[in-house]
């Protein structure tokens, strides 16, 4: 009786045992991983840092507007070429309702044209 | 159990029959034995108690631990800090959030020439690497009975590629943080610099050293980079265009006092400030400070104004020159006849201001120009503030000269600040280089009345309208302002051939959102503005087109032009090329 009772417990101990250190290679895997992942994220970090700066560079007003000389030929906007909603005219008159034409009748009239 | 005073009595007891239990075989204890075991008993009994307890609470912590609580990984771990970069000196960001100043790692290259096996050779590639490099200096560097020497600080990414390529054993890189000012010479004056160790030294830089260090949550600015490009580039236009040796602008919240650009010209790269001069160094638009001539008399007209020493419908006569001492003062140009206020204003007659200013006093003045904060030194964050040269004493006749802008020398950011105290209501808000919140509004002191505000806005869009600052017009923008030609002092007399030409403006005038200066130094007239270089010639039209760029770019919306005939207006003779007109 007392021998079985030993047996189940050495058994035991022997799988918390293997356990624990299953346990514990993984808790040190995971932390070399996540160490590596913070690094990563501080490289990448520091990549976007360069890279705003860079864009910043890129985005000098001089250097844009230089380029919007050259490609795009446009001038700046002056005050006169503002309009407001308001000014705009109105519609003059709505035109009777129009009824949408059909498929049928849209591939008929091409039809005929050609 | 041996002490002498014990007493065993013990019963005798026949050793062939089990007697059970007997009554009598008890070890009688009396005396100081029995008192020891007794409180030995209850000392293991008290320390039993507690023992028992201790284990209970352990063995409760344990079912508690182990069953009850949730068997997850805790829910607070203490991670690394990664999710801020770390900086050794936080940004500067302008008010929408464009970099200006940052830090970047850069790597440095230094030898240790004891590891270096060839210095002759490896000076040669490595000059042909560097070029900046003198081969004779570097290989006596090399040769060095050493164990570190720098050989360069602070390589571009491309520099340090190239020299990685050679190959070089004893070579290496020690990498250093670096400011970098993405848009250099552009915010050069307000940004300032930072010197080799990152401490800075000039600007905001300077100013905000503690705020800076070790931060790194960005430091936004009031600037727009926008308006600052084009008040520089329109700056830089007119310096080149009139042959003058410098240029100042500011444009400036009327609101809030937000600083949205300030320019200087010359500027310098502050990557490099040591190669360039003082005066490209020198902050023209804070530091400076100069006799700003006519723009002048917005404050002697809105001092007699609101005073009320003269009316909107008074005029003085302006045909006799006036002579003090040894000095006369005429106008630039005679009209020789009698003129209103508003006249005196639009035509910028000389003679007209001093007679306001007469009539409103020396004590008067000096107290309105104070408030107005043009006598003691701007509060601005950056370091270079200049001293106004204030007169002392202010005698009458220093009266005179101030009301048209001579004998009293201010910045251009006092003479922004100013104005815009006087046309947006009379609140005089203090200039701030840093964003401010929505709606939020520091007041100083209130310098004039509402009503004279609302005259000086209109008298200014006068003068835009009708008078000498007509190139400042921006259609749709409602622009009003005051022009101003001064000439510079050369040692104790005004020199004629060199002279300060600004404009001082501010729109939509029916409610001031920006004051904007421009002021150009030492400007030469040309063929296309008849020789002239005054301030209605060379910055009024710096002015207008500073505005109709920045107008759209910050969404300021351009009136129609007919409805600018709804602007409020008062019945006033205006005597306009001969036809009087009741302005109304």
């Amino acid at each position: 009786m007392s021998r079985i009772a030993v047996l189940v417990w050495l058994t035991a101990i022997m799988v918390a045992a293997l356990g624990l250190f299953h346990v514990k290679y993984e808790v040190q895997r995971l932390e070399e991983e996540l160490g590596l992942e913070h690094q990563s994220i501080l490289e990448r970090q520091e990549a976007i840092h360069i890279l705003k700066a860079e864009w910043s560079y890129l985005n000098q007003p001089a250097r844009l507007s230089d380029l919007a000389r050259r490609h795009l030929g446009l001038a700046p906007m002056v005050g006169t070429q503002v309009i407001r909603l308001d000014d705009l005219p109105q519609r003059a008159v709505r035109k009777a309702e129009v009824p949408t034409p059909t498929l049928d009748a849209i591939l008929a009239r091409a039809r005929n044209a050609r | 159990m041996n002490r002498p005073d014990a007493t065993f009595v013990q019963t005798r007891r026949p050793l062939d029959l089990d007697p059970g239990p007997d009554p009598t075989s008890m070890v009688l204890l009396d005396g100081t034995i029995k008192q020891c075991l007794e409180i030995g008993r209850t000392r293991l009994l008290a320390a039993g108690l507690i023992f028992a307890m201790a284990f209970l609470v352990v063995g409760l912590r344990l079912v508690d631990v182990s069953l009850l609580t949730d068997g997850n990984e805790p829910r607070l771990a203490a991670t690394p800090r990664s999710n801020a970069l770390e900086t050794i000196r936080a940004d500067i960001v302008d008010r929408n959030g464009v970099v200006l100043a940052t830090t970047l790692p850069t790597a440095s290259l230094y030898a240790n020439p004891r590891q270096v096996l060839d210095p002759e050779a490896v000076a040669a590639r490595l000059s042909a690497a560097l070029p900046e490099l003198p081969e004779p200096e570097l290989a006596a560097k090399l040769a060095a009975d050493r164990s570190f020497v720098w050989l360069k600080r602070k390589l571009s990414p491309r520099q340090q590629h190239e020299v990685n390529r050679l190959g070089i054993p004893g070579l290496y890189f020690q990498h250093e943080p670096d400011r970098v000012y993405p848009h250099g010479a552009l915010t050069a004056h307000v940004i300032g610099f930072a010197g080799m160790d990152n401490r800075g030294l000039s600007g905001i830089e300077q100013a905000f050293e503690e705020r800076l260090r070790g931060a790194t949550r960005p430091l936004a600015l009031s600037l727009d980079l926008r308006v600052q490009h084009v008040l520089t580039e329109e700056l830089a236009t007119a310096m080149a265009t009139f042959r003058a040796i410098g240029a100042a602008g500011l444009v400036l919240d009327a609101e809030n006092g937000e600083v949205v650009a300030m320019a200087s010209l010359p500027s310098f790269d502050p990557a490099r400030p040591g190669e360039s001069d003082g005066d490209a160094r020198f902050n023209r638009a804070s530091l400076g400070v100069y006799e700003m001539g006519s723009v002048f008399k917005i404050f002697t007209t809105a001092m007699a104004l609101d005073q009320g020493a003269v009316g909107l419908q008074d005029g003085y006569d302006v045909s006799q020159p006036i002579r003090v001492a040894s000095y006369t003062i005429r106008d630039f140009k005679p009209k020789n006849r009698w003129l209103s206020v508003p006249e005196i204003f639009i035509y910028s007659s000389n003679i007209g201001s001093v007679h306001m200013a007469m009539d409103s006093g020396t004590p008067a003045q000096k107290a309105f120009l104070g408030n107005l904060g043009l006598t003691r030194a701007a509060q601005i964050e950056v370091p270079e503030v200049g001293q106004p040269m204030v007169p002392s004493p202010w005698r009458e006749i220093n009266t005179m000269t101030i009301s048209y802008g001579h004998g009293l020398a201010v910045s251009p950011l006092q003479m922004v600040g100013a104005v815009a105290a006087v046309v947006n209501g009379g609140d005089l808000v203090p200039a701030t280089l840093l964003k401010r919140g929505d709606g939020e509004r520091v007041v100083v002191r209130r310098v004039l009345s509402a009503r004279t505000s609302r005259d000086m806005r209109w008298l200014m869009r006068l003068a835009v309208q009708n008078g000498t600052g007509r190139l400042a017009d921006a259609p749709g923008y409602l622009v009003g302002g005051k022009t101003g030609t001064a000439d510079k002092l050369r040692g104790r007399r005004y020199a004629r051939s060199a002279r300060i030409a600004s404009f001082i403006g501010a729109f939509p005038m029916d409610r001031p959102r920006y004051v904007i200066f421009a002021m150009i130094d030492e400007p030469k007239g040309i063929e296309s503005t008849h020789g002239y270089a005054t301030g209605g010639w060379v910055a009024a039209p710096v002015v207008r087109r500073v505005i109709e760029r920045m107008g759209p770019l910050l969404g300021i919306q351009p009136k129609a032009l007919d409805e600018e005939e709804g602007a409020d207006r008062h019945l006033v003779p205006v005597n306009l090329k001969g036809t009087v007109f009741a302005a109304n």
